[in-house]
């Protein structure tokens, strides 16, 4: 039996606390996009316009080592994390409306995702103060879960004295 | 409720990972994790922020199990 858009939203923390009624808006401005492995989903540097929720799958984020403007060639990416169902990325976009601070790229063939245009939930948000709150929590809820990962694992890193790759 | 578990590996910064899941982690068991799904083994899984709604939020260390 299919899931509903709805359903698969209510299990992400971006939308806790919102009613059937407010997760059906939310999900009339969404849309479905499935990428593969290698794929690249959103590119470190450029504009930000939408937020997205990964409904199956696994992406990879990646950050550039070295970005300087007269060196030729691609700069260096290397991974910090891997995000898996439930989670969300580009969610900063929502907050600040900045260029994308990290590329993001599929890692993991059929890769299912829920893509909100930044432009539509605001107007949502701004129309429902009670969403724009609800999801607003949420997003730092989610941003501080994310710091202290990166915390913890920065201090692991350290403990281990390892370097990756 | 659903569990958003962090996961960091000693030493190897670019295996950790988050994910929701169904059920808890638990300390001993394997998962692969990272682009080359190296095998690695829970050492410790601790609460990394209070629950919120449906959502418990666990940190969890693991090490790479090293090949015989």
């Amino acid at each position: 039996m299919a899931v509903s858009i709805t359903e698969l939203l209510k299990r992400s923390v971006l939308f806790s606390g919102l009613t059937p009624e407010q997760l059906e808006q939310i999900a009339a401005l969404s849309r479905k996009a499935t990428y593969n492995d290698g794929d690249v989903i959103i590119q470190e540097g450029a504009p930000s316009n939408e937020v997205y929720i990964i409904r199956e799958g696994m992406v990879e984020v990646l950050i550039s080592k070295i970005a300087v403007a007269d060196v030729p060639g691609a700069p260096q990416l290397t991974p910090i994390v891997r995000l898996g169902n439930g989670q969300f990325f580009g969610e900063m976009a929502l907050v600040d409306r900045g260029a994308r601070s990290a590329t993001v790229r599929c890692a993991k063939d059929g890769t299912a995702l829920y893509v909100i245009p930044r432009e539509d939930f605001w107007e949502l948000c701004d129309s429902n103060h009670h969403i724009g709150y609800i999801v607003m929590r949420n997003i730092a809820f989610d941003l501080s879960f994310k710091l202290r990962h990166q915390n913890l694992q920065a201090r692991l890193t350290e403990a281990g004295g390892g370097g990756g790759s | 409720m659903i569990y958003k578990v962090s996961y960091a590996v000693v030493g190897k910064p670019h295996l950790g990972m988050m994910i929701d899941q169904d059920t808890a982690p638990q300390v001993g068991e394997q998962i692969l994790l990272g682009a080359d799904d190296e095998v690695c083994e829970i050492v410790e899984v601790q609460d990394l922020m209070p629950p919120m709604g449906d959502f418990a939020y666990l940190h969890v260390t693991c090490k790479p199990v090293e090949e015989t």
